[in-house]
């Protein structure tokens, strides 16, 4: 399992596929995939919006996306870095960057392999193979 | 020995620096700074709370003006959580136009008398947003203190999804 983070338009999905060989048939949108469960493709990208998606039907994102990846261990999640700011007004941004950090918490501890990417150039910040 | 522990909002910045905390020399104090001004407040301290359970912290609360705090006889490790809710409540309850030599002087006073010195500080600067100027103001607050801690820190550490990245000081202990 693979988990690629990094800021908005930073090329984590571009950077991804060029790297696994895979092509954009083989990534759901977290935006707009159905939710219930996420479509069985290589990649989830959006994992950040795809979260805030089952926090808006009410459902726990870190229980769900546990799920889904302990089921689909060759899994790739793409999430865009979201808790890096003053603390949102709204409370359900809040509960959202909650949430979102804590997916990502929960996919980095399964993964293998844990890339920050940063204007298209990945860091390898967990497991050796760069 | 000052550590300063850096990670924006739900990284696993809390867990690492208590984990890291938890295995330093005893006794060892909690130093919580969130001000309880509502139930969303008091269910993020309960479960801060839960999480430290068992690992033998004492819990000290002191929302600002850490200068002259009393700390249990022998304290030999600190763990300040969090430099933002200090900065905020220094800056809007507390020293107000001093908030930074207030926040300094307190946690270098709490080195002096601690072996051991863990601070949790927040990454709020990354959003772009465009906020008002007394937000503005905390943000330029808040990183002004980042950057004297990690100045004088031994080991800076940023959290991201709960992996530590050492900016400063080698190892993660």
């Amino acid at each position: 399992m693979k988990l690629v983070i990094g800021g908005r338009a930073q090329g984590k999905c571009a950077l991804l596929l060029a790297r696994e060989g895979l092509s954009p048939a083989d990534v759901c949108d977290g935006e707009t995939c159905p939710l219930n469960p996420p479509p069985e493709t290589p990649v989830i990208n959006h994992v950040h919006l795809l979260a805030r998606r089952l926090l808006e039907a009410g459902r726990d994102p870190v229980e769900i996306l546990a799920r889904y990846a302990d089921a689909h261990p060759d899994a790739i999640f793409i999430s865009d870095e979201v808790g890096c700011g003053v603390v949102p007004l709204d409370p359900f941004d809040r509960a959202w960057r909650e949430a979102a950090g804590r997916v990502c918490c929960m996919l980095a501890e399964k993964s293998d392999t844990v890339l920050r990417v940063y204007a298209g150039i990945p860091a390898v910040i967990k497991g050796g193979e760069a | 020995m000052l550590t300063l522990i850096i990670g924006g909002a739900a990284s696993g910045k809390s867990e690492y620096a208590e984990h890291l905390a938890a295995a330093a020399p005893g006794p060892r104090v909690y130093l919580a700074t969130m001000r309880r001004h509502d139930a969303e407040c008091e269910a993020r301290i309960e479960k801060h709370r839960a999480a430290r359970a068992g690992r033998g912290f004492v819990t000290c609360e002191r929302e600002a003006g850490l200068s002259g705090l009393a700390l249990p006889a022998g304290t030999r490790t600190v763990l300040l959580e969090d430099l933002g809710n200090l900065a905020a409540n220094e800056l809007y309850g507390g020293a107000g136009e001093g908030a930074f030599d207030a926040a300094l002087a307190g946690i270098d006073e709490l080195c002096v008398r601690a072996a051991r010195v863990y601070v949790v500080s927040n990454e709020v600067f990354s959003d772009g947003a465009p906020y008002d100027p007394g937000t503005r103001r905390y943000i330029e607050l808040l990183g002004a203190l980042n950057r004297a801690l990690a100045a004088r820190a031994d080991r800076v550490v940023e959290v991201v999804c709960g992996i530590p990245l050492i900016w400063k000081g080698g190892t993660t202990e």
